[in-house]
Parts: C-alpha cells; structure tokens; sequence
C-alpha cells in the first residue's frame, strides 16, 4: 500500500518536472523567436513612415538620397546597384556552385572531391568580411593589366554600339559593381555547392542505376535525368543564397564602396545596405530616416524571396 | 553605462543572429535520432520531458557542435556589429559595459581611413589573415566534433 502509495507520488512530481520542462522550451522558443517579430515590426512601422515622409512609395524607390539639407529622398541609385550586383553574384554563384555541388555530391569517392567539399565547408563559414578584402586585393592588383588589354580596347570596339554601352563595359575603377558581384559570388557559390551536394547524396541508388542505364552520356545521366529529381532543393537553394547575398553589406565595402548617384556600374556603385549602413550613422534625422525606409524595402525583398522559396520547395 | 554603444549591446545582437543558426544545427541532428531509440524511451514510461533529455543526450556531439559552428559564425560577423560596439580600438577593455572592438568591424570601420596610418594597411590585413584562420580552426573542431559521434 505504502510503496504504491510513493510510486504515485513519484509519478506526480515526474509530471510536474515535465510540464516544467516543457514549459521552459516553450518560453526559450519565444524568446528566441520574439526578436524576429520585434525587428521585423520595428522596421516597417519606421520604415512605412519613413517612406510616406520622404516622398511616397514611387518617389522613395527612384530618387536621389537626401543630403541632410533636403526634406525628400529616395533609394533609387542603391537599388539599382542591388538589384544588379544581387543578379549577377546570384547568376555567377549558381553557374560555379551547382557543377560544383554536383562534383561534390555524386563523385564522393574521389580523393579531389573530398578536398573540394573540406574547401566549401570552410568557405561556407569564411567572414564576409575577409571575402571583400581578398577581392578589394585581387582587383588593386589587377584592375591596370585589365584595363589595358582587355576592357580598354573592348570598349573602343564595342563603342559603335552606342554611349549607353559604357555604363556596363569599359575600364574599370577601383571600386566597382563587378568586383562587389564577384564577392557575393564567392560567398553564394559554397552555399548552393553544399545544397546542392546533399541533395544529389540523397538520391536513391536504383534511381542513380536507372539514370546511367539509359545509355546516355554520363553528363546527360547528372544534369539532366538526375536533376529534375533534385531539382526543387536545387531551386529552394539559389532563392534562399539569392536572398542571403542581397542583404550583405560586409564583402561590398572595399568592393562597391557606395555612390549617392546613378553611375556606371564600371565605377563606385551604390547597394541598399551600404546605404541603410552609411545613413543609419550619421546625425541627420532625415538621412536616418531613408536608412529605416531602405531597410524596409531590403526586408520585403528578402521576405518576398524566401516566400517564393518556400512556396516552391 | 553612459552610451548605448558597448560590447553588451553587440553580444546580444550576436546572441539573436546566432541563436536560429545554432537551432538549425542542433535540429539536424536531432531528426537523426533513431526511430526505435525513441520509442524505447517511451516504452519504458519516460514523460515527454524525460525523452526529450534522454534525446538530447544521444545528440550532444551536434549541440557541442552547434556551439562552435555559431561561434565561428558570430567571430565573422562584421557590419552589424560595426553598428553597435562603438568602434573603441585605441583602449583595451574587459568591461563589457563599454565601447570596444572587434576585429571583423575593425577592419569595416578603419579600411577607408586605414592609409593614414603608418602600420594600419598591414594591420589589418593580418587581422583578417587572424580572422580567418581563428574561422578555420573553430570550423575543423566543429566539424570534427560532429563526425567523431555520427551514428
């Protein structure tokens, strides 16, 4: 009876500590995901207001910056930059990192794959901030050679074209789009690799079989039958990588440095986070004022990317 | 604490970057967690909370793991904290309630100025080459960590 009795009473206190415990993983779980909401909150409300003060939705999106004189200002330069050196970091990063990732997921007993995926598993982690000042040095040192004999005579060649040519291909500066697409790419390449890797490393065996036994060519067996198996993580990791390097401002600093004006993409280009990180700093209210607007355009950017993503995977 | 801009300000912006980073890993290995492990803890009468430790404990080698991997992704983490940690790189400090540095938002705030110093170019070249091998060493311990106890 006695013993009964204290078994009960040890099941009473195991359910207390379980409620407990179960109850502090739900607090940690809100307290991890409450910031998210607050940010996610603080920007819009800031940001909408902002933007309705600078000028309005449209205004906002094409105009120029403010000086701290000015009452209206916009984005309109540093979008541009984003857009287009997000495009072709993004374009660069799947073209080198889904080969990449193949190599790596499909040839796992070469000895050169496994120093290829020891390579991306450390280049995934690298600080971004050493990617753009490894480029900002790549590009000090070859900017003049490159200039001379390959981009100088181009764009004579290419001059008959039109003036407008210029804007995209001519002699470099020292800071520019490309350079800052370049380290966006670096820093997506190992992030689709490994995606793509795993991916490729989950495919059953009888399918991998039936691929290669339909007598094509090895390449057709991994880019084209076995894709289309993989190819909804495939896709789910270029959105999210796309998503990531467009709110990246570390590996742009040395390498797009920021414009406040519309400029060829062949000199200093402005980015929505070099803004949002320039402006943020300064003591004029109006300059702040376009940063919360600029992150609440980054913001619905990003959430409009990883919507996509998570509506195709 | 007379400025909002301290060492504190930025380790709890790190801690809320972080925290859905290391979750990630954790949660990885936490879905490797052998179907028939659980339902022998819970066949011998475990509460939820109890399987949930007992999980917990079959997948440690990932949360140690997941520790480091977070660590080494916090190190690198450059404009953010660049914003908020004050930029102080003249003084040292252990007081965390003061401005200070790091090294990734040392080589973010003082590049564009870097020329006018005598030594600074090289500074911070070596503080990112110290950057990247401190990345390199946590990265190979996580990872080592992780693949010693895989199941």
């Amino acid at each position: 009876m006695t013993a009964g009795r204290k078994a009960e009473d040890i099941t009473a206190v195991r359910m207390v500590i379980n409620w407990l415990g179960l109850g502090l993983f739900a607090l940690l779980g809100v307290a991890a995901v409450v910031p998210l909401f607050l940010i996610i909150g603080d920007v819009y409300v800031k940001g909408i207001d902002a933007i309705n003060r600078l000028g309005g939705l449209w205004a906002f999106l094409t105009g120029l910056p403010p000086t701290p004189l000015d009452e209206r200002g916009g984005i309109g330069p540093m979008l541009v930059g984003t857009l287009y050196m997000t495009a072709l970091g993004a374009l660069l990063g799947i073209a080198v990192g889904f080969p990449l990732g193949v190599y790596i997921g499909e040839m796992r007993r070469e000895k050169f794959a496994n120093v290829a995926r020891a390579g991306v598993n450390v280049l995934v982690e690298f600080p971004t901030i050493v990617v753009g000042l490894f480029v900002y040095a790549v590009m000090s040192l070859a900017k003049e050679d490159l200039n001379r004999y390959l981009l100088g005579p181009l764009s004579k060649a290419l001059s008959p074209v039109g003036g407008w040519i210029t804007w995209f291909i001519g002699p470099l500066d020292g800071f520019n789009a490309y350079a800052g697409a370049a380290a966006l790419a670096l820093i997506m390449i190992p992030y689709v690799a490994l995606i793509t890797a795993s991916a490729y490393a989950s495919i059953e065996q009888p399918l991998r079989e039936a691929a290669y036994a339909t007598g094509g060519r090895e390449f057709n067996a991994l880019f084209v039958v076995l894709r289309k198996a993989v190819s909804r993580a495939v896709v789910t990791a270029a959105l999210l990588g796309t998503a990531k390097i467009a709110g990246e401002t570390a590996p742009l600093l040395f390498t797009a440095f920021g414009n406040t004006y519309y400029a060829p993409f062949t000199g200093p280009t402005g980015a929505v986070s070099l803004w949002i990180w320039y402006a943020a700093q300064t003591p004029y209210d109006v300059q702040i004022a376009s940063a919360y607007g600029a992150a609440a355009v980054l913001l619905t950017i990003i959430l409009i990317i990883f919507i996509v993503a998570r509506i195709r995977g | 604490m007379t400025s909002p801009y301290t060492l504190f300000t930025a380790g709890v912006l790190l801690a809320i970057m972080i925290t859905p980073y290391a979750a990630a890993v954790i949660r990885e290995g936490y879905a490797l967690v052998p179907k028939p492990v659980e339902e022998a803890v819970y066949a011998i009468g475990a509460t939820r909370f109890e399987a949930v430790l007992i999980k917990l404990r079959y997948v440690r080698n990932y949360i140690l793991g997941g520790f480091f991997l977070a660590l080494g992704r916090a190190m690198g983490e450059t404009v953010a904290v660049a914003m908020v940690v004050g930029g102080n790189f003249v003084r040292f400090t252990t007081n965390i309630f003061e401005s200070g540095i790091t090294i990734s938002s040392l080589i973010a705030l003082q590049f564009p100025n870097a020329a006018s110093y005598q030594y600074m170019v090289p500074a911070l070249f070596a503080g990112a080459l110290l950057l990247t091998l401190f990345g390199l060493v946590i990265n190979a311990v996580a990872i080592y960590i992780i693949q010693r106890g895989q199941i």
